[in-house]
């Protein structure tokens, strides 16, 4: 790539800016794709946000229990979850303006939430377990939008994750919390799959 | 002579290809550390070292070292008077080529 690694004459003449020009404009460009493929990791988040507590949300329209235990775990899930994704968005090597905003304001808006939200329950002011799954749902709902303005890919892979998510539920009607953690399991299995994938393209963190 | 420095400084400045090549990628993200500039620009340690400190010694860039996982990690912002140097650049470029209005890539 000598072109690169060299110096190059200055460049009054027309063809030479028109290189200048055009060579900026791949370097941004590759830059914004790489940049790109880092949004993964704060939309899988989102994704399987959504999809855990839509599960949980069926679950509790089947009618049942999805209060005490369960709760505590969809909650550890998404401190989890949510500091895992800042921890490695602090690692990463680049990081577009875009995702890093989404997540530090996600992330915010979850703390904050949750803090309304134990409040209310300290003070049994509201049925606890609705109400804070339907905020989740709508948080994550607004991260994966976001998210997917960036990489549309992503829509394939959350939907199959759904589609596998059904039969598991589905399997174990009697168990709620058994089926629960079964998907909390699959979810998080996902996750550290398509985290090892991305480490192993070497793009995931510098 | 503007603020951010007369043409034949910033085409001296810009003159290489990867000190180019580091001002758009930095145009184009946030911030980026010297692994990502590295791979990003195929170029060497010693040869990204060298033309980073240039840069930030003209003051176009900011570096920001840290530890991750014990491991030391430099990684490299525009700044304000960099961002606004690399747009009077492609300004010009655009110029010679008769693109008054400017280049989309500026960004």
């Amino acid at each position: 790539m000598a072109e690169e690694t060299g110096m190059q004459p200055a460049a009054p003449e027309a063809a030479e800016a028109a290189g200048a020009l055009q060579f900026i404009s791949r370097v941004m460009a590759r830059t914004r794709e790489q940049m790109g493929e880092y949004a993964a990791i704060g939309i899988w988040w989102g994704t399987l946000t959504v999809l855990a507590i839509l599960a949980s949300l069926l679950l509790g329209f089947s009618g049942y229990s999805t209060g005490g235990r369960l709760t505590a775990l969809w909650v550890a899930h998404n401190v989890i979850g949510w500091s895992a994704t800042l921890v490695i968005l602090g690692r990463a090597g680049g990081v577009s303006p875009t995702v890093r905003q989404v997540c530090w304001v996600w992330a915010g808006t979850t703390l904050a939430l949750w803090v309304v939200i134990w409040a209310a329950l300290w003070t049994e002011a509201i049925a606890p377990w609705a109400l804070w799954t339907m905020i989740q749902l709508l948080i994550g709902l607004a991260l994966v939008s976001t998210g997917t303005i960036e990489t549309e890919k992503l829509v394939v892979g959350a939907g199959l994750l759904f589609v596998a998510s059904v039969p598991v539920i589905l399997a174990f009607p009697g168990s709620a919390a058994f089926a629960s953690a079964i998907l909390m399991g699959s979810i998080y299995a996902l996750f550290g799959l398509v985290s090892w994938a991305q480490r192993r393209k070497g793009r995931h963190v510098s | 002579m503007s603020r951010e420095g007369s043409q034949p400084e910033l085409d001296a400045l810009f003159l290489s290809r990867i000190r180019l090549g580091i001002m758009s990628a930095l145009a184009g993200g946030d911030e980026l550390d010297f692994t990502f500039l590295k791979e990003a620009l195929e170029t060497t340690d010693g040869n990204l070292g060298a033309h980073l400190s240039r840069l930030e010694d003209e003051g176009m860039i900011r570096s920001r070292k840290r530890f991750i996982a014990r491991r030391p990690n430099t990684s490299y912002r525009i700044s304000e008077h960099g961002r606004r140097a690399f747009q009077a650049y492609v300004r010009s470029l655009a110029a010679r080529l008769g693109l008054e209005e400017g280049h989309k890539s500026e960004g």
